[in-house]
């Protein structure tokens, strides 16, 4: 058996604190492990990833949940989750219909996450190195992969290496850096329940992104 | 309910992997001060809350702490001890102190923002953890700092040209830009566009910085049918 370690960053710093105190709970439990792809998947979230103690914010199940809180309700009107309205309110329902299995692994190399044929994988440094809404976000950009690989290479001055694959070629491409940048963009104006910190991070965030991870710049800035 | 159970048989080698913790991080405690220490845990705690009061707090929370210049000292002392790596902690202090919005930041922030950013660490940064893009997010940030201050009447002209003609990322180059054209002045603006062009950067100034409802949006058409699970949402927990 592989035995990885994990450092658990500030709790505060990374929201795990409060959300952790504020959503243990049975039915938000059982709500999230029946939408967002964990059901089948006990296998993967036991051996110290917090099947047994879930409401241990050290630990990535915990955290995980937390990710998927303000997945859930970042938008005021979180009820209605329409394609055809905000980003910020059909990201949920876009991840629990897109999201087969969702595991979690130690992983190497800084990897925070992949998507397969439906699974998921989530790394430690999803749990460990994202904040919970930063955790969200990386949700959709997965699950945005059961319809469309990145299809370009990083641009010049791109802070995720020019010249390298991973990429979309356009934000008219609807792919994965563009939901992601869009779930930010919207998070930044219109997050609800959240603070204006955690709003102005998915701004720089979403920024960064729209900079960095288009082969051809959007033409906006948020 | 899924059956989750657990199976007759196991031998633990279904469960091909185990994590432990091998730590878990506070802020250090730099100045040895128990009533500072715990502010700064506190705020800290306020800033990334969940809620329907969240930002109020955050926002209280800050207004007692502006006046208080050892405040800020100990958020920046704080902020020099952690490694490189803490890039959540970092964020964190960051943020807070350019929320405190206290002018003994200003110099902290405009070497903040011309550090240089160590080689990228993170092999497939599509999907791993890029070094340089949480480098980069840090200094984004610190920019939009500059630009509060100079709203306020603080000089940040040469920090913001500096980055505008040296940095390697679009990102630093496009933050110090629009933070030239949000607190610069007419003259330094002019010189922040005549550095742009002469990088072949001009583009950038024509960047259209809109609100997130007039962006092109998700195309409907592109998203195909999932698995449909919509069991009844729980209320949130301050409903």
């Amino acid at each position: 058996m592989a035995i990885c370690d994990a450092t658990v960053p500030d709790k505060a710093s990374s929201g795990d604190a409060f959300y952790g105190a504020s959503i243990c709970s049975q039915v938000y439990v059982d709500y999230f492990w029946e939408t967002y792809g964990f059901a089948g998947n006990k296998s993967h979230w036991t051996g110290g990833f917090g099947w047994e103690d879930c409401c241990n914010t050290d630990l990535p199940l915990a955290r995980a949940f937390n990710g998927c809180y303000a997945l859930t309700y970042s938008a005021n009107d979180y009820l209605n989750d329409d394609y055809a309205g905000a980003c910020l309110n059909w990201a949920r329902r876009y991840v629990r219909e897109h999201i087969e299995d969702l595991r979690a692994e130690c992983g190497e190399g800084g990897t925070v996450a992949d998507y397969s044929d439906g699974t998921v994988r989530l790394f430690r440094s999803f749990f460990y190195s994202k904040s919970a809404p930063g955790r969200s976000e990386t949700l959709l950009h997965e699950s945005r992969h059961s319809a469309l690989s990145h299809n370009a290479k990083f641009p010049k001055g791109s802070t995720f290496g020019e010249g390298k694959d991973g990429a979309d070629s356009n934000w008219a491409y609807n792919g994965a850096w563009m939901y992601g940048a869009l779930y930010l963009w919207w998070y930044f104006a219109e997050g609800a329940r959240t603070t204006s910190a955690l709003r102005e991070l998915a701004r720089q965030r979403a920024n960064v992104v729209i900079d960095g991870a288009f082969a051809e710049h959007p033409g906006y800035t948020v | 309910m899924a059956n989750d159970v657990p199976t007759l048989g196991g031998t633990g080698e279904q469960f091909p992997e185990r994590l432990q913790i091998a730590e878990v991080r506070q802020f250090p405690d730099i100045l040895g001060d128990e009533r500072l220490y715990r502010e700064l845990l506190d705020l800290v705690g306020a800033m990334t809350e969940n809620g329907r009061d969240a930002d109020r707090n955050y926002q209280e929370m800050l207004r007692r702490h502006r006046e208080d210049e050892d405040f800020v000292v100990l958020v920046l002392k704080t902020l020099d001890a952690l490694d490189d790596s803490r890039y959540v902690e970092r964020w964190a202090l960051v943020q807070l102190a350019i929320d405190l919005e206290h002018p003994i930041a200003a110099e902290y922030l405009t070497d903040f923002v011309q550090r240089p950013i160590a080689e990228e660490q993170t092999e497939d940064t599509a999907h791993g953890l890029s070094t340089v893009t949480e480098e980069v997010v840090l200094r984004t940030t610190a920019i939009e700092g500059l630009a509060r201050l100079a709203r306020q009447g603080v000089d940040t002209t040469d920090a913001l040209l500096q980055t505008i003609s040296s940095s390697d990322y679009v990102a630093m180059r496009r933050a110090a830009w629009f933070a030239m054209v949000d607190g610069g002045s007419e003259e330094g603006l002019q010189r922040a566009r005549q550095l742009l062009e002469d990088r072949g950067d001009g583009w950038m100034a024509e960047l259209r910085r809109l609100p997130v409802r007039e962006a092109e949006q998700q195309n409907p058409e592109l998203i195909y049918p999932g698995a449909t699970r919509d069991g009844d949402t729980p209320d949130p927990f301050d409903a």
